[in-house]
Parts: structure tokens; sequence; C-alpha cells
């Protein structure tokens, strides 16, 4: 923002800054939620044992609880994302498929790991290659003693060593920025809303009508009403906790989108070969459904997603910026006229 | 003085060094760059007295060819500025070229290990180096961007920070360039 984004420094800068000002979402988000649930247990106490405080009373009762114990939220949250903190900092969990790569066992791959961490002065992570035919590699860990690089055998085999280089320095520039850590953050946080709001407001078991005879149950039946009059509190608690839970995936996706564009560009000062990423992202475009487990998606190198709802920007997008902050093309023109004579955009006389 | 006299005051200084700090990051990356280039351009410095003696013990009498290798080899390992380098690199990248235009006509030195190990070597680096010097023009390009556009313009003028020259071919060695090798029988 100070400097407008004019090549890969000034990129990685811009979107750093956008990444924190998402951050700050959720402080809005917290205190929304606080405020409201706050407001609305205040007023349905006072509805049930009527009149005997005044509106006035009341008003400063609610105003005066919000303002004096404003931290109030924010440090059961910090208690909280400590607790899983300090309880997953250290674990490294070897899922079945998994291999180790060593330097004896195979040496080019892990040279080429080890040349780019040694180009920036970081000890080496875990590096181990899963079993799995689509082409994809993720990255975890909270702590230097926990930092693993995961890569799938089907990357290994349909890309070149300068393309799977630069997926290396990818992930290796997400340790380094430290987004594992920042994915950990927004993703626990809105674990903790999903959770809370499961707990007041169950995902409905009640779906089912259950048949006895031939004739729907009718206990069922009453069981599918929302029974609202009766359970306003806890719908109006778990509503807003549902949209605090929806609030916080967004700022989660809408971060996470900006630090794959700053991965990028770091994996293209880390190898200075933009057009091996290019060439290894269309390919893992291409290859790289079936390998997604819920906790690991935001760091994968690739998700293919609906978009709104989706970590990672499209493959087209990020060839492009990395086209553009580097000066390099995207697309042979040659390959370009082949794939819209293909598509039948363009006619050739 | 009235808070919100002081609060500009206090913003427009902070934003001051803020600009000022990225632009002298800005700077040290596009020297960093350059230097990457030089680790790979002495790692070709090196590799040149292998090749030529490889070369010269199938064929000792292509003098001038080897004069003109180690010439451009001992101005390029003086050169000092951006503009020398760039010159004296590329002028040793074409007595190179020439050195192994020479070696097409030696059957058995085509045929030697060593000679196609110098060879592989040498396309590498070529690669990486060409690699650097593409990146350190795109930090040049983000640098003499950066201290043109508008709010960094007023810290850059007044501060210093003047544009910076690519690692260019420049035009007249272009020409020499263009022309084609002449290769002696």
């Amino acid at each position: 923002m100070a400097l407008h984004a004019v090549g890969l420094k000034t990129q990685i800068w811009n979107n750093n800054i956008k990444s924190f000002l998402f951050l700050l979402c959720y402080p809005f988000i917290i205190t929304f939620t606080y405020v409201a649930i706050l407001g609305i247990v205040l007023f349905y106490v006072a509805m049930d044992f009527h009149a005997h405080t005044s509106t006035a009373e009341l008003t400063k009762l609610f105003q005066s609880l919000v303002l004096d114990y404003w931290y109030v939220p924010y440090v059961l949250t910090i208690l909280f994302l400590a607790g899983m903190f300090w309880y997953n900092h250290n674990r490294l969990d070897i899922g079945k498929g998994m291999h180790i790569v060593t330097r004896e066992g195979k040496p080019e791959l892990y040279g080429m790991l080890e040349n780019l961490c040694i180009s920036r002065g970081l000890p080496v992570p875990y590096f181990f290659i899963q079993q799995h035919p689509s082409c994809n590699a993720y990255t975890t860990g909270l702590s230097p003693s926990s930092y693993r690089i995961v890569v799938t055998s089907g990357l290994l085999e349909k890309l070149s060593p300068d393309e799977v280089e630069c997926v290396l320095a990818h992930e290796l520039t997400h340790i380094i920025n430290g987004d594992t850590r920042l994915v950990f953050l927004t993703s626990t946080v809105t674990n903790m809303f999903r959770t809370l709001a499961d707990m007041v407001w169950p995902a409905s078991p009640y779906k089912k009508i259950y048949y006895k005879n031939g004739m729907p149950d009718q206990i069922s039946i009453d069981n599918r009403r929302l029974r609202w009059r009766k359970n306003l509190l806890r719908l109006c608690i778990g509503g807003i906790l549902k949209l605090a839970d929806l609030g916080s995936l967004f700022t989660q996706l809408l971060i996470s989108r900006k630090r794959e564009f700053i991965a990028d560009a770091g994996a293209v000062e880390l190898t200075k070969h933009p057009r091996a990423l290019m060439a290894a992202l269309k390919k893992v475009g291409e290859n790289s459904s079936g390998f997604a487990d819920k906790a690991i998606k935001p760091t994968l190198f690739d998700n293919h997603e609906n978009r709104w709802f989706s970590t990672h920007p499209s493959i087209a997008d990020r060839v492009a910026a990395i086209a553009r902050h580097t000066h390099v093309e995207a697309e042979d023109r040659a390959a370009a006229l082949e794939r819209e004579m293909a598509e039948e955009k363009r006619v050739v006389w | 003085m009235s808070w919100p006299l002081i609060l500009g005051f206090v913003i427009l200084v902070v934003g001051f060094t803020i600009v000022y700090n990225r632009l002298v990051a800005l700077r040290q990356e596009r020297k960093n760059a350059f230097a990457d280039i030089d680790v790979q351009l002495k790692l070709r410095h090196d590799l040149v007295p292998n090749l030529a003696e490889t070369v010269k013990k199938y064929a000792a009498h292509e003098k001038t060819v080897f004069e003109n290798v180690t010439q451009a080899r001992s101005r390029a390992m003086q050169a000092q500025s951006i503009g020398e380098k760039s010159q004296a690199e590329t002028a040793l990248g074409g007595s190179l070229m020439k050195l192994l235009a020479v070696a097409e006509n030696y059957p058995e030195l085509k045929a030697d290990k060593n000679f196609a190990n110098f060879q592989a070597q040498l396309a590498d680096i070529e690669k990486s180096v060409a690699a650097s010097r593409r990146f350190f023009n795109n930090a040049t390009a983000e640098y003499n961007s950066a201290i043109q556009q508008f709010p960094a313009l007023l810290v850059a003028k007044s501060l210093g920070f003047h544009d910076e020259a690519f690692f260019d071919v420049g035009v007249d060695n272009r020409n020499a360039l263009d022309a084609p090798v002449a290769v002696s029988l």
C-alpha cells in the first residue's frame, strides 16, 4: 500500500498488509458475538422475570457488562488457542502410506530441499512422501521441531525435477512466513465457533420421520417442529454462533488465498525459475483432485473447490500473478493459439 | 498545538519512514540479486581453464581462440561496475561459443568424456546465469518503478535514490553478437 505492486517484493508486502487487515475481522466477530449474546440473554431474562428491572436499568447493566468485561471473550479465545497449541505443537503424526525422505534414501530429492533451506539459513524440515496417485503437496507443523512437508508420489512421477523444486520452494515459503501457524489460528477459531454452535443448536437429529405400520409416527413429527417458542433463547444464541462460524470461515478463506499468492512469489524468489512454477501449477491443477483431508486443506498446493469457498485462488489467477510480477509470459503464443483453436474461440483462415 | 495537527504530523512521519525503509529494502534486494549473479559467474570463470585445457589437448594450434578466451576471462574477472561486467561477461560468453564451435571440427575431442562433462556443466551454469540475470533485472525494474511512482517519488528524490542500470548487453555488443560465428577451416 505504501508502494504499488510492481514486482515480487512489493506484491508480497501488499498481500501481507491485506492478510493482516483481514485478521482484524476476528476482533470484530468476537466482540459482535459477545455483545449480541449478552444482549439476547439479558433481554430474554428480563422478559421472563418481568418488570423487576426497568428498561433504563437494564440498558445500564448491559452497557457496563459490555464495556467493563469486553476482554472476557478474548481471554477465553486466547486460552483456548493456547491450550490447542500446547497440545499440538510437538505432534508429528505420520499417517499410513507416508514414507520419510532421507539423504541416504533419496539423495537428489533430499538435496533439492536441503539446498533451498541452506540458501535461507533454515534447518531442513521433516520430509515425507505420501503414496497417492494425485499430484499435491502440503505442509504442517507448529514449531521447528514438528515442521513437515508432505509430497504425494503422484507429484514426483508427473512433474520434472525443476517443477518439483518449485513446489518444495512454495511449501518452504509457507513455513518461512509462518503460514502453518496462521492457518492453525484461523481454523481453530472457526472450529471453536462451530463446536459452540453445535453444542447450543445441534445440527438437527430430528430430520427423519419414522413410520409405524404405514403411518407417520406422531412423536417424530413433533420432534421435527423446531418448537421455536420453547427454544427461543437457545436458537437465537445458536444462530449468532453459527453466524460467527460463517464469518470466521470466510475470513480464514480470504486470508488463505492471499497467503497462497505470497507463497508463489516466495517460491520464485527462492528458485528464480518462474516458468517451472507456472508449469508445475498447470500440471497440478489438472491432477490434484481426490486428496483432501479437512485439517490440511488450506496448506495444500492446490485445492479445487467452489470459488467463494475455496482456500486457494484459481490456477489461472496464480499463473497470471506470477507472469505479471516476473515479466514472463504465462503461455506461449503458439500454445495459446492451439488452445483457442481447440476451444473454437478463434477462427484461423 | 491542536491534536489533529499533531496527529497529521505523526502520520506523515510514520508514512515517510515506512516508504523509506521499503525503498532501502528494494535497493538491498537488487544488490543481493547482483551478488547472486557473481556466484554463478565465478563458477563459469572456474570452469573456463579446465575446458580450455581439454580442448588444447586435441586442437593445440588454434591459438587465437585460446588467447581470446583467456583474455576475455581475465577481463571479466577484473571488471568492476555493472556496465563493465555486462560487457566483459558477454565477451567471455562469445569467446566460449567460438571455442565450442572450434571443437566441432575435432571428432576425438567431441568423443572425449571430460569434454562432454565440461560442456554439460557449462550448459547448466549458463542456465543459472540467465536465471539470476533475469531475477536481477526484475529486481532493478521493481526498484526503478518504486522510486518513480508518486508518494515514494518524494522520499526518493529527497534522500538520494537514483535509477539503476540493468544487466544489459548494450547496442554495440548486440551488433557484435548478431554477427555470424567465423569458423576457420
